[in-house]
């Protein structure tokens, strides 16, 4: 009876975020490629040398990426994970905000240092970006990895080196595969970096299918050119998922382990860190300096034009954009957060809540415009659609920032409160929601961060009226004139300030 | 033989092993009593080079190995909890030290059973660590520490923790292996009882 009495709960539960789901995200993607995947299309573009050139670059750009990113983060990782110095918390929170910072943005700031577009500063970019996916996986692993146990190898002999690759690596090896495939999959579906950094003759498979399916019109093309990327991220994440169970059956010991007193005072996790440093935030400083100066002239000018001028290369004002973005942020985790919620707090499976992790937003742009396109369904020039589409973007991310935190309430608590006498609802409502508070708004916090820098399906969807600030960032980026560029870089700026801001009171 | 002399650690200017010398003679066990929190462990750790010391000097065999690294010490340990790597075999473990000096695959198939064998644990060689119960990780914690012949042990409070009957069995299978390898030993226990029945002789831990 028991069993029955938690499974219609979690059905129930489940009914909201499972349409929402299905009607904004598994519906289009599903409508897409049902009515424009040929096979006769699937073999055009295998056999189109240029295509071919583009999924090539997408693939090898992408492991170059990410072995950079494991080569910068890994280390990074060691240092904030194994020792506390003065500053290590802030060099944390420096380290983790880009990931919630628009690609366009971190791609901004490195043009605005590197003044050149190419493979190096796109490498640069992810590297920026996804140095905090190496942090916020592998950190909370590598701190559970008993310290004891290292002390153990070196009274045995083993010198530092061997203790890592024989007693760390093996504990961490199955969150280093996780971190690494969660790299490689946003650097392969990259859009907003290569956007601004690609110039004309780099183009990922992302990029190419906006570029189908928008610019050209070709959709069948770009649904085949989503199907060959669905299928390169489908086998990542087989062969990852593989290796990685292989590595994880005798990992329990270690995570009831006790955190170990760090050392203290050490040169070495102190350059490592400072150096990550320097590569992460030296772009999105270089935002504010090239918003602020042009041509050896320190003027606010582009500041003034943000907040209170216009510019010719954006069909509408500056404040108008920024008043945009807020308000889909706002309305995205008004929508996300209750869904997620009712997901973390139901044990049911997570695969299909996962989907939009794997599947690109450049893929979930055509379903959009195909899908919604007809009467009574042609919400896709309506600005509320831009908000929804975000909270899907944002609900897998949500459901993983809520999930500890429900989890960590312990059951005894509920045992408690029914005990003296409250009902399941009194229990949720009194005990478990005040409990829930800080992760709620880290979850709005991180909701808003998304949506306010997604690119990808908005690219697709935005109309004049609802340009939002990733789209006019890149607009103006792509554009001839130093007062276009240095308006794009104020822009850029506003969006570090504003999700730093964002995600600090978060 | 080890021979500590004057040796002191501290921690954010707080002294915790203050200027203290002993030594103990080879193959006799000397143990290091005193109360919780008066730095027991850290004396150990001292020693073995897991944390550095502010004054004073470690010597084995009238060789001064207070600038060595942890792993060219050739000091063992078994902690209070065992420690035991949670990705490896039983038989891993053990063999782990014997890998490290580069022992031929032959020669550390026959240390680590004979090391079974000596802690009564031969039908456990294949076992992952994570089922054993305390008393046997601690077992396999000795023989792992053993398997190089280190040339001193350290033993931090070994037997804590354990049920009365465990502690026992283990208490006379720990007297057993030492006598039985002629081990230096250094114990550390709160339990005077413990000390007066593995070590030749005592010493309490002043307080600083």
């Amino acid at each position: 009876m028991e069993k029955h009495h938690l499974v219609s709960k979690t059905k129930v539960i489940l009914i909201a975020p499972v349409v929402f789901l299905s009607v904004f995200f598994v519906v289009p993607v599903a409508n897409a490629l049902l009515r424009f995947f040929r096979f006769s299309e699937f073999s055009n573009v295998l056999g189109n040398q240029s295509l071919r050139g583009v999924a090539w670059f997408s693939l090898w750009q992408a492991i170059l990426s990410t072995l950079a990113t494991l080569a910068i983060g890994l280390p990074v990782t060691w240092a904030l994970s194994r020792f506390t110095f003065r500053g290590s918390r802030i060099a944390r929170g420096i380290l983790t905000a880009p990931f919630v910072l628009p690609a366009v943005v971190v791609a901004a700031g490195v043009l605005a240092i590197s003044d050149s577009r190419g493979v190096a500063p796109i490498i640069w970019a992810h590297v920026v970006f996804n140095v905090s996916v190496i942090l916020r996986i592998v950190g909370p692993r590598w701190t559970m990895v008993n310290l004891r146990l290292e002390h153990a190898a070196a009274t045995l002999g083993a010198r530092p080196s061997r203790t890592f690759t024989l007693v760390v690596l093996p504990q961490i090896s199955d969150a280093v595969i996780s971190a690494a495939t969660l790299v490689f999959i946003y650097c392969f579906t990259s859009f907003g970096v290569i956007a601004i950094l690609g110039g004309v003759s780099r183009r990922t498979l992302e990029s190419e299918i906006c570029t189908q399916a928008v610019r050209l019109g070709n959709t069948a093309t770009a649904t085949a050119l989503a199907v060959v990327q669905a299928i390169i991220i489908g086998a990542v994440f087989f062969i990852t998922r593989r290796s990685s169970r292989s590595q994880s059956t005798s990992l329990q010991v270690s995570s009831v382990q006790p955190l170990q007193t760090k050392p203290t005072h050490r040169a070495t996790p102190l350059i490592i860190t400072v150096t990550a440093i320097i590569i992460v935030a030296s772009p999105l400083l270089a935002t504010v300096y090239r918003s602020l100066v042009v041509n050896s002239q320190f003027s606010f000018s582009a500041w003034r034009t943000i907040f209170s001028g216009s510019l010719p290369a954006l069909s509408v004002s500056p404040q108008s954009v920024i008043t945009t973005s807020l308000v889909f942020a706002i309305a995205a985790a008004l929508i996300c957060v209750p869904l997620a919620l009712l997901v973390a707090i139901s044990s049911a499976p997570r695969a299909l809540f996962s989907l939009p992790l794997i599947v690109s937003a450049a893929t979930l742009g055509i379903g959009l415009i195909i899908s919604f396109n007809r009467s009574p369904f042609s919400w896709r020039s309506e600005r509320w659609f831009i908000p929804v589409i975000h909270a899907v973007i944002a609900l897998p991310l949500v459901i993983r920032a809520l999930e500890p935190a429900v989890k960590a309430i312990p059951a005894s608590l509920r045992n408690a409160s029914a005990t003296l006498g409250a009902s399941p609802f009194t229990t949720w409502h009194r005990v478990e929601l005040p409990l829930l508070k800080p992760a709620l708004l880290r979850a709005t916090g991180l909701s808003m961060a998304v949506s306010l820098g997604e690119f990808g399906a908005t690219s697709f969807l935005s109309r004049s009226g609802s340009t939002t600030l990733p789209i006019a960032i890149a607009q103006l980026l792509g554009r001839p004139g130093a007062a276009t560029q240095q308006a794009g870089f104020a822009l850029a700026a506003l969006m570090v300030l504003v999700t730093v801001g964002v995600m600090s009171r978060a | 033989m080890l021979n500590v002399s004057n040796l002191s650690v501290a921690f954010n200017n707080r002294v915790i092993v203050d200027n203290l010398s002993f030594t103990v003679p080879t193959g006799e066990t000397l143990a290091i009593t005193g109360p919780s929190g008066i730095g027991k462990t850290t004396l150990l750790h001292a020693i073995c080079g897991i944390i550095r010391t502010t004054h004073g000097t470690i010597h084995i065999d009238n060789v001064d190995i207070s600038a060595l690294p942890t792993h060219k010490r050739g000091i063992g340990l078994v902690s209070q909890t065992g420690d035991l790597f949670p990705t490896m075999t039983v038989s891993q473990n053990i063999e782990f030290g014997l890998r490290i000096a580069k022992i031929s695959k032959t020669d550390r198939t026959s240390r680590v059973s004979e090391l079974l064998e000596m802690v009564n644990l031969a039908h456990l060689a294949h076992r992952n660590v994570a089922e054993l119960s305390g008393g046997e990780a601690r077992r396999i914690a000795l023989a792992r520490a053993l398997a190089p012949r280190p040339q001193v042990l350290l033993l931090d409070e070994p037997l804590s923790g354990l049920d009365q009957e465990t502690h026992k069995s283990l208490m006379s299978d720990l007297a057993r292996v030492l006598k039985q390898t002629t081990t230096t030993a250094l114990l550390v226990t709160h339990d005077q009882i413990e000390a007066d029945f593995l070590a030749n002789m005592t010493f309490v831990l002043p307080r600083t």
